[in-house]
């Protein structure tokens, strides 16, 4: 396939990585250092106080879990933000703010081809570029979030037991109890705050991808142009987008479910070496898409199922290699012949 | 076109019998099967001059899912006729036949062998290609 890209970003490097980092990192200490606050709060008031006498103070209890709560919200809010302004541009984020109301256009895929009951129907959005937007898959935020749900809730466990460990007033079996879990929950804790910082790191540094096509659904032996956009706050080493087949079989092995899932076709669509990005440039480049000749449509039954979809992958010096995946509805064509199977 | 002829079996009068033609995607995975063409001949209406004139099953065929011999997933269309004799006494048999010309395209060799397993039974079948219709059928009568 013949490639044509173009890049409209500037050849020196972007400001402002590092800062990203730094946010992204503060953030999370603020949300970590709240919910620690939070919990040792808590846990103590609920330990130490009697029906007639609270254990601190009403006035210091309250200025304690408004501080928790304010450093809580305070570094959501910096994570939340951080995630959507690193990626896209103002000028992008205005257009599908603009574009909201022509969505409805698209509807039309949603109810079409009702003669395909197998064939998924990934629904595109309203393009800014090229007319169709392609859905990035939520695997890497709901990644994050249960990486922070796991942490949040091994420190607070972890933050109960710190007082019953150390405190005298505990019983010899609580604090014995308390002292062999207390490592093995500040490892698990620690080991998914890691993964938090990495996975965040991942989303802020290199910034969310989009991908833009001009003609949808697509179908075998059929051709279109392809828009990249990848904003973000560091060199990419490499950029590669791929377009892959795959099947998934899920079947039962004894009193487990399976789910094997194999690569059948893979094909490099683009590839481009040493890329700048930055929030108000991103890198963007376009090249074509084409789903090969005989190739099968996009399949889904109960226990199988033949997807289509294009990696965006990043590599970055000292970054784990990001793979975002974009599904496509690929649709039989129309003209369909039969023949006998040959026997054997 | 399809076309299948029903042989008696001596001692066993036939209860029913179901046409039907399917898709069935299989391989690794469990077994996913589609129903799109059903016929049942029920014992009242059965008569013995059904066992000398041969059957024709006619549908319009869907646009999906495409006969595919993937790697891991197969999907293989067939017409299926299944013959009751009664105390839960069945015989049925495939003949499988291809949708389209879907294939994959670095998976050369992978053909569709896995798709011929006809059990053996008393019914005789044969399928015409279709030369070039917009709407693939099988026709049987």
């Amino acid at each position: 396939m013949s490639k044509k890209q173009k890049s409209f970003f500037p050849t020196k490097r972007p400001h402002g990585r590092r800062p990203a980092i730094a946010e992204a990192v503060l953030a999370g200490i603020l949300v970590l250092l709240g919910v620690i606050l939070l919990a040792v709060t808590i846990t103590l008031t609920a330990l130490y106080s009697t029906p007639h006498q609270l254990y601190i103070s009403v006035g210091y209890l309250s200025l304690r879990i408004i501080l928790a709560l304010l450093l809580i919200t305070a570094g959501s809010y910096f994570i939340i933000s951080l995630l959507w302004k690193v990626g896209v541009s103002r000028e992008r984020r205005e257009a599908l703010v603009n574009r909201a109301g022509e969505i409805e256009l698209l509807n039309e895929f949603r109810h079409r081809r009702e003669d395909l009951p197998t064939v998924p129907v990934e629904a595109p959005l309203q393009g800014t570029v090229l007319p169709y937007r392609l859905r990035c898959s939520r695997r890497n935020l709901w990644s994050l979030i249960s990486s922070a749900a796991m942490s949040v809730s091994l420190v607070v466990i972890a933050s109960i037991l710190v007082p019953t460990a150390i405190e005298s007033g505990s019983s010899a079996n609580q604090r014995s109890l308390a002292v062999v879990f207390l490592p093995i929950i500040c490892l698990a804790a620690a080991w998914f705050l890691y993964r938090f910082f990495r996975q965040l790191l991942k989303l802020t540094g290199i910034g969310p991808s989009s991908i833009e096509i001009s003609q949808y659904p697509l179908f075998p032996n059929s051709k279109c142009n392809m828009r990249l956009f990848q904003p973000g706050r560091i060199r990419l080493k490499v950029l590669t987008v791929w377009l892959i087949c795959q099947e998934e079989a899920t079947y039962d092995e004894g009193t487990d479910i399976r789910t094997e899932r194999r690569d059948v076709f893979r094909h490099r669509l683009f590839r481009k070496r040493s890329v700048d990005v930055s929030p108000e440039h991103p890198f963007e480049a376009e090249f074509d898409l084409e789903i090969p000749d005989q190739a099968i449509h996009s399949f889904k039954s109960a226990n199988n199922r033949i997807q289509w979809k294009i990696i965006v992958q990043a590599e970055a010096k000292k970054w784990p290699t990001l793979n975002r995946e974009f599904r496509l509805s690929v649709y039989p064509r129309t003209a369909i012949e039969t023949r006998p199977a040959l026997r054997v | 076109m399809c076309e299948y002829r029903l042989r008696a079996v001596e001692g066993l009068a036939i209860h029913a019998i179901e046409t039907s033609v399917v898709w069935i995607a299989g391989g690794k995975g469990s077994e996913d099967i589609g129903v799109h063409f059903f016929q049942r001949i029920s014992k009242d209406a059965i008569n013995p001059s059904m066992l000398v004139r041969p059957h024709r099953v006619s549908t319009v065929l869907p646009n999906s899912p495409l006969s595919y011999p993937g790697m891991i997933i197969q999907i293989r269309w067939c017409v299926r006729v299944r013959m009751f004799y009664g105390d839960e006494l069945e015989l049925n048999q495939d003949l499988d036949f291809i949708l389209g010309n879907a294939q994959v395209p670095d998976t050369s060799g992978n053909r569709l062998a896995d798709n011929q397993k006809l059990d053996s039974g008393t019914i005789d079948g044969e399928i015409a290609p279709d030369d070039a219709p917009s709407k693939a059928s099988v026709d049987a009568s």
